[in-house]
């Protein structure tokens, strides 16, 4: 965890006391979420398509799905 | 005879419509029974005596001059004290927020006064809707109305003890990561937590502008269905609400099993799955099955990477709506919530939006691998029995992150996928303390999703249980 150490400077400068319990939960936090971040980000995004989340659940849905 | 709170939803709808009994003896055996197990369960932060009453001689006056006005009329409701009513203190649960007036009317609680409903005071909830054990330093923990010992789950901790306990006939909360399905599956009773922009927020606290979403909880499928479509629907004060055509959702209920198709997943949802919770599961699905459901078991995609995501996205959402308060009010917190906050400051902007740009992808990936054979996918609730409060009151110490994050495995990946999830009863452990399974479905059939519940409830008659007297 300590190449996220830096993320522990970004939680102090926010102006919040930070407790040794609290960076070591922000160190566990922040390894294993970007861990997944990653692992979803297989590529770029930059030719991700624009869409909004509201648009795309629309999309998705199926009219009359349980008839 | 049963007594009038043990009557369902629908139940009393009816025989105040019919003149059966009236809306002020409804609210007043409630009251009486508020009375004797509020002390146990601690489901209310304030009950609003005279202003029920009063609401509930209005519905009766009214009902004799020109008949019943909504589907709920006359019937006695309570909701998580997160919803706002011009001059009405909502605490969110919290020290900061316990005097606040607010001054606006939320749209769902316009829509519930439209259709008739009482408002019998504020529900218990975990501090601004942050954990899922309902503990609260502020206002104490919600009790499970099963065994006083246990958690009632949380966020919406008063919901669930209020309707499981039948101290309240239908109650709504909020989920975005759990908050409603955990307290219904953990209480007994059924909760939904719908397609995100379903249900519009205008007026309710907020949490994670992006996951958060209001749904009701309710004894029974055709209660909280009727209490969804009440609250469901566009909203002109709110523009994340969704422009959808709102369902009929009871009479899906009275749609069968025949022929539907239910996916089970076997990998995540079932690691390290206590073996009598398993079993009624297992039961459960036996049922479905021969009810005339297609019951298949596979994997389902993304279950390593939906934790992370959606703890990105909540914690800066949360962190963005208290940061002036976090670094201002910072003992106001209980060490818990504050603890869970702070980890939002640690990731950066492009961190965060790289998981919100990255949503819709994931979720069509979802939708087109497990929805396109099937109906509806089967998840636990819980993957061990119901725990005692002192077993998960962990505050801010070592195992808090661990702790929560085992509440919270079964429910916490739908709300970054933005799929509906019905909690269900589904039995009581040998412990005396209730077992209940999620159907998750496709955007915006939340239909499906009671149609299957419904089924299953005709069969099994869970809801007909009550609590033990608290007396």
């Amino acid at each position: 965890m300590t190449e996220y150490r830096d993320r522990l400077q970004i939680v102090h400068s926010a102006g919040v006391p930070v407790s040794q319990a609290d960076a070591q939960r922000v160190l566990q936090s922040v390894q294993v979420s970007l861990l997944a971040l990653d692992a979803a980000v297989k590529s770029s995004l930059f030719d991700t398509e624009p869409q909004t989340f509201d648009v795309v659940l629309r999309k998705l849905a199926k009219s009359k799905s349980h008839d | 005879m049963t007594e009038i709170a043990d009557w369902t939803l629908i139940a009393t709808v009816d025989a105040i419509a019919s003149r059966k009994v009236s809306s002020l003896e409804v609210t007043e055996a409630l009251l009486k029974r508020i009375a004797v197990w509020q002390p146990l369960v601690n489901a209310y932060i304030s009950i609003d005596e005279n202003g029920a009453r009063d609401t509930a001689r209005k519905a009766d006056e009214r009902l004799a001059r020109q008949g019943a006005i909504g589907p709920l009329h006359g019937v006695p409701l309570a909701h998580k004290d997160m919803f706002y009513r011009p001059g009405v203190p909502v605490t969110c649960g919290s020290r900061i927020r316990r005097d606040f007036k607010p001054d606006i009317l939320a749209t769902v609680l316009a829509r519930l006064d439209a259709a008739g409903a009482i408002a019998m005071g504020a529900l218990n909830m975990s501090e601004f809707a942050n954990g899922p054990t309902g503990v609260n330093v502020h206002y104490g923990a919600a009790r499970s109305p099963w065994n006083p010992e246990h958690i009632t789950g949380g966020s919406s901790s008063g919901s669930g003890a209020a309707v499981g306990g039948r101290l309240a006939y239908g109650s709504l909360g909020s989920d975005t990561g759990g908050s409603i399905r955990l307290p219904a599956g953990i209480c007994g009773v059924y909760g939904i937590k719908p397609t995100q922009g379903r249900v519009p927020r205008y007026g309710c606290m907020g949490l994670s502008f992006s996951l958060d979403n209001i749904g009701p909880l309710a004894r029974t499928a055709r209660d909280c269905a009727r209490l969804l479509r009440v609250v469901a629907g566009p909203d002109d004060n709110d523009p994340t609400a969704a422009p959808v055509t709102v369902d009929d959702y009871e009479a899906a209920c009275e749609g069968g099993m025949k022929g539907l198709r239910i996916a089970v997943a076997t990998n995540h949802y079932w690691d390290g799955m206590d073996a009598e919770i398993g079993g009624a599961l297992e039961s459960a699905l036996d049922l479905l099955g021969r009810l005339g459901a297609h019951v298949s078991r596979r994997t389902v995609p993304f279950h390593e990477e939906l934790r992370g995501l959606g703890n990105i996205v909540i914690s800066s959402e949360f962190c963005t709506l208290h940061d002036d308060w976090l670094r201002n009010h910072h003992d106001d917190y209980a060490p818990l919530v504050r603890a869970r906050m702070k980890q939002g400051y640690a990731f950066t902007a492009v961190e965060y939006l790289k998981a919100v740009q990255i949503r819709p992808r994931i979720t069509k990936a979802f939708v087109d691998d497990v929805f396109g054979d099937a109906d509806a996918l089967f998840l636990p609730v819980l993957r061990f029995p119901v725990p005692k409060i002192a077993d998960v009151d962990v505050r801010d110490g070592p195992r808090m992150n661990e702790v929560l994050g085992s509440i919270n495995h079964c429910t916490w990946p739908i709300n970054y996928l933005g799929l509906p999830g019905l909690s269900v009863p589904a039995g009581f452990s040998s412990g005396g303390l209730p077992i209940g399974f999620q159907l998750v479905g496709r955007p915006f059939d939340e239909a499906m999703l009671f149609r299957i519940a419904a089924a299953y409830e005709r069969e099994t008659g869970w809801p007909e249980r009550r609590p033990e007297s608290a007396v």
